[in-house]
């Protein structure tokens, strides 16, 4: 049975946000609710480095520690859901999460807190698969239909990975393996030649 | 000496214990229930018609389509 598992490439991420909007697009995701976002290190900094966040489905999920009214499970293929009929909106799972995935959507009157909400690896939730229910309670459910997740299909540098654990570590492996380092890794080699190559044509040659 | 013995029995039912809890709990699914919350596995639709490795067949598929090293070598065969 696969593990299911988010990587992100942080030499590949290009901060075009293209997986924030694929996620939101998907589930038709309320204003105000972010299941996924790019963060930035040193931004504006020459070397910056970006990395897509959201929920890590992690092994051992806090989340599913803390919540009081235990509405959290894990599916045979490690995915972390909730159930948001027994969900309270407290937001012990909020500060329980190292990575910020829980969201709360603050749509009524003097910012009140709704249940809560997060990435499903667009596995859904309780209700029927692909049903009206669950699609509007958890959005839409690509993994019933045979699809990873929307963010990791639409990466268009493939640096977000998701999938089974074991087969996309391998393609990162194998990656860092073939794209070497330095100006290798941005593709001024591939563009320009690597530094150590001859010219095309030799010195003082009429072109 | 029973002391002795005493102490290293008491040490190794302690490690025995310490570490009792570590690696991953078992993922408990029957009955259409994960750890007793009800849901279905995503085989079990119209699409797969409760088909498992079909589904799996279709998941292996897509993520090996992430992998743009084997993707260009297939496409261009």
């Amino acid at each position: 049975m696969a593990r299911m598992k988010f990587l992100c490439d942080a030499e590949r991420c290009i901060e075009c946000n293209g997986c924030v909007t694929a996620c939101k697009s998907e589930h038709d995701i309320p204003w105000g609710v972010n299941r996924r976002r790019v963060v930035t290190l040193n931004d504006g900094v020459p070397g910056e480095k970006s990395i897509s966040v959201a929920c890590m489905h992690c092994s051992d999920a806090p989340c599913m520690a803390v919540c009081p009214v235990d509405c959290f499970y894990k599916t045979s293929e490690g995915i972390v859901l909730h159930d948001k009929d027994l969900c309270i909106g407290c937001g012990y799972c909020f500060y329980a999460c190292p990575f910020g995935a829980p969201q709360f959507p603050q749509d009524g009157a003097f910012g009140l807190r709704g249940k809560m909400d997060k990435c499903t690896f667009c596995a859904g939730g309780p209700e029927a698969d692909n049903s009206e229910a669950e699609y509007k309670k958890y959005g839409r459910n690509r993994l019933a239909e045979g699809k990873l997740p929307a963010c990791a299909e639409m990466c268009s540098t493939k640096a977000l990975l998701g999938g089974d654990a074991d087969v996309i570590s391998d393609i990162y492996r194998n990656r860092v393996l073939k794209r070497g380092k330095g100006s290798e890794i941005w593709g001024w080699g591939t563009a320009y030649g690597k530094p150590d190559a001859k010219p095309a044509t030799p010195p003082g040659a009429k072109s | 000496m029973i002391v002795r013995a005493f102490i290293s029995v008491f040490a190794a039912v302690l490690l025995l214990c310490s570490v009792g809890g570590c690696g991953d709990k078992p993922v408990i699914y029957k009955q259409g229930q994960y750890q007793g919350k009800p849901d279905s596995q995503p085989w079990d639709n119209a699409q797969f018609k409760g088909n498992q490795v079909e589904w799996e067949k279709a998941i292996k598929a897509r993520n090996q389509g992430q992998d743009e090293n084997t993707r260009s070598v297939a496409s261009a065969k």
